[in-house]
């Protein structure tokens, strides 16, 4: 009876599947056959037409391209090792962006002008299908929290190496790049502004939402404000903003040069500052509040005072509910600063808005796609960060 | 010695201890017992401070417990607490090492007096010292709670239902612990807990409490056996009352020594530190009217027969 059942969980283990990987795949596959993986634009900004990979690739090159890839479907199906399965995701990564940056050639008339070719819908899906069965895949290692941000940063190396020989030049997206020569100023500025009104929103947060947990009354009073700040829309704090600072400017010269001004860094960084307040004072409080109570008293009962009880034991114990409350700020502040674009904050958001004007979809791709990878960055940063604060508290 | 005197604690309408008024001496165990919500631990609490009595005064060794500054009370005084409370993100080591820490020890000092406090609850220093609460069982994570209350040996014990959660085999384990902890330190230790057994077990003292007030104040053997009327009575009165009573006896209290010692047992013994609770159990089990009694050194010295223990079971007047 015992053998039976063994043997029948051998089998289903044999004939089960991963979802996940199956899903990606069939994505992967599909998008390449039937969504453009190209699009090709007569000038840079007229709406282009679709170039399926059989159009890029004709005959028998295209039919060899498929059946790869199908191969690597079925490998990433046949749920090798996990490490194995992983080498044979890169791999189709790698292989994808070499099969676009290469057909951009092809796409591109000799004489071409001002005929663009950009990645098209079929390679954004793809792109995605790959990425989803990637981080499914390295999720079943159950490596350290740092290992995920080692990876990360070893992706971007690999891929950013590509794009750097010259593997993309031929597309639009690194045309545009290639004019805008103040492109790594403003992914510093980008960085710069998202990281600098989070600084002061954990100076002032951190202690406002423990001064809230301590006191009902002063948590009456301060999450409502916090709560309305919250749901203005963030254009229109930044022209709520510029009244004050630009009277500021104007009235007091000294600041203005510093730049205090109505628009720019100074109105961005304000509004982000007061975006930030909210998650991370709520998350303080509910992260003190939420404690242990018989750990509190313990800790009381031992003879600690109110601050070796706060640094010793209460904020280390909050400390995973304080950090996504900074995760969450973080993440949110590198999409808001786009919008900071709008008003000459500078940042990848300037592309986003110049691209808009001009409907210039690659322009807007340059400012979209940097910021996109940031956020995601911070967000897989700050989940190592916040696995490791928990690791000692529960395993 | 720990006086309180009148002490009254109102919480808005409830008066969770009313009126009292307890002495307990230098190195005696004090078993503080009663049914839930009487004001066990709000009187325990007040000893440290972690309440404020609204009324009536509280003396360590003479010396009133407002005329030092909170914090050096407490840490004077071991606390361990209902639910152990043992901080998480911290090993075995630093939780005991909290007081001492407190206290400005130096680095030999603590590492000393921790391996001292694991290894005198059987506690391997190697294995332990550097594991996290989580990976310890509820008895263990118990005992390094009582290690992390006597780190910095304190001469007063506030102990809160520590045993509470665990299950009956481990309890009795610990209160064997606690009462060699007890002799061997020479500390004072107030225990709460709801169990007459463990209070009887344990306690030097009794105090029964009820409904905020305390009712009676008296040895194990004499609350056994003049309990006063009403909630007291009741405590000790149930069926177990005799059996309570005969787990304070032991067999070489009343056997019938021999005069031929050193001989060698045959297989059904008792031993002389069994108590009579034990021995009757053992009695009946066996189908047998009398047994013989071995020493520590497993050599008869004596005769326990089912009439001696029957005639200290019984209500005396
Ligand atoms: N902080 C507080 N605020 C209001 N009422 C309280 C507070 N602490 C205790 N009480 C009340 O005081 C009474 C005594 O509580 P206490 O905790 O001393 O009981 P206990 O004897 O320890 O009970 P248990 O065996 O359940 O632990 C209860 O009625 C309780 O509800
Ligand atoms: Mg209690």
């Amino acid at each position: 009876m015992s053998q039976l059942s063994e043997s029948a969980s051998n089998l289903s283990s044999k004939i089960s599947f991963d979802k996940v990987d199956i899903l990606a795949s069939l994505l992967l596959f599909f998008s390449l056959l039937g969504l453009p993986i190209l699009t090709y634009q007569p000038n840079r900004l007229t709406s282009g037409t679709g170039r399926y990979l059989f159009d890029v690739f004709p005959g028998s090159i295209g039919v060899l391209i498929l059946a790869v890839f199908l191969f690597f479907f079925f490998l990433i199906v046949r749920r090798l090792s996990v490490a194995l399965t992983i080498g044979i995701i890169v791999v189709a990564m790698v292989g994808l962006f070499y099969l676009v940056g290469e057909g951009a050639n092809y796409v591109l008339p000799k004489d071409a002008g001002f005929a663009r070719v950009a990645l098209g819908s079929g390679f954004w899906v793809a792109c995605l299908a790959l990425w989803l069965t990637f981080a499914n895949n390295i999720l079943k290692l159950r490596a350290s929290p740092l290992f995920h941000v080692v990876v990360f940063i070893a992706m971007s190396c690999l891929f950013g190496l590509l794009i750097y020989v010259g593997l993309w030049d031929a597309l639009s997206l690194m045309k545009e790049y290639k004019n805008e020569l103040a492109f790594w100023s403003h992914a510093r500025r980008h960085l710069f502004l998202s990281i600098a009104s989070l600084v002061p929103a954990i100076i002032v947060g951190i202690p406002t939402g423990i001064w809230c947990s301590r006191s009902k009354i002063i948590k009456a009073a301060v999450f409502p404000v916090l709560n309305i700040l919250q749901t203005i829309p963030s254009i229109a704090m930044f022209g709520i903003l510029m009244i004050p600072l630009t009277y500021i400017a104007t009235n007091y010269p000294g600041l203005g040069e510093l730049g205090i001004r109505g628009i720019g860094a100074a109105p961005a960084i304000v509004a982000l500052f007061f975006y930030s307040l909210l998650p991370i004072v709520s998350n303080t409080t509910v992260g003190l509040d939420k404690l242990d109570a018989t750990i509190v008293e313990a800790a009381r009962g031992m003879g600690m005072n109110s601050r070796q009880r706060l640094f010793k034991i209460e904020l280390p114990l909050a400390a995973p509910v304080i950090l996504s409350g900074i995760r969450i700020v973080l993440v949110q502040n590198i999409g808001i600063v786009a919008v900071a674009g709008l008003i000459g904050g500078g940042g990848f958001g300037t592309y986003i808005f110049k691209g808009l004007n001009q409907t210039a979809t690659e322009l807007v791709m340059l400012g979209a796609i940097p910021t996109l990878y940031l956020a995601l960055f911070a967000a897989i940063l700050m989940d190592s960060i916040i696995g490791f604060s928990k690791r000692k508290i529960d395993d | 010695m720990i006086e309180l005197q009148n002490l009254n604690k109102l919480f808005n309408q409830t008066h969770a201890v009313d009126d009292v008024s307890l002495l307990v001496n230098s190195g005696e165990f004090c078993m503080l017992i009663g049914s839930s919500g009487c004001g066990k631990s709000t009187t325990l609490r007040m000893i440290n401070r972690l309440i404020e009595p609204t009324s009536g005064s509280i003396s360590i060794n003479g010396e009133d417990v407002k005329s030092v500054p909170v914090e050096d009370l407490r840490r004077k005084i071991g606390y361990a607490i209902q639910g152990v409370g043992l901080f998480p993100h911290q090993d075995i080591f630093e939780n005991i090492a909290t007081v001492p820490k407190l206290l400005k020890w130096s680095k030999t000092e603590i590492e000393q007096r921790v391996e001292e406090l694991l290894t005198l609850f059987h506690l391997d220093y190697e294995t332990f010292a550097h594991k996290f609460p989580h990976q310890l069982s509820g008895g263990q994570q118990q005992r390094v709670g009582v290690a992390r209350a006597l780190a910095a040996r304190p001469e007063l014990l506030l102990m809160d239902e520590p045993f509470g959660a665990l299950d009956a085999i481990t309890r009795n384990y610990l209160q064997d612990e606690m009462l060699r902890i007890q002799k061997q330190l020479n500390i004072t230790i107030i225990m709460v807990t709801h169990d007459i057994e463990e209070a009887v077990k344990l306690g030097d003292k009794i105090a029964v409490m009820d409904k905020g007030k305390l009712l009676q104040v008296a040895s194990p053997i004499e609350l056994m056996r003049n309990p006063r009327d009403g909630f007291v009575r009741e405590l000790v009165g149930g069926d177990d009352r005799a059996l309570n009573l005969l787990s304070l006896v032991k067999v070489e209290d009343v056997m019938t020594p021999i005069a031929d010692i050193g001989k060698k047992p045959q297989s059904q013994h008792l031993s002389d530190k069994d108590n009579l609770r034990d021995a009757l159990s053992r009695l009946l089990w066996v189908g047998e009217s009398s047994l013989p009694v071995i020493n520590s050194e497993g050599k008869i010295i004596g005769n326990v027969a089912l009439v001696d223990i029957l005639a200290k079971g019984k209500k005396q007047k």
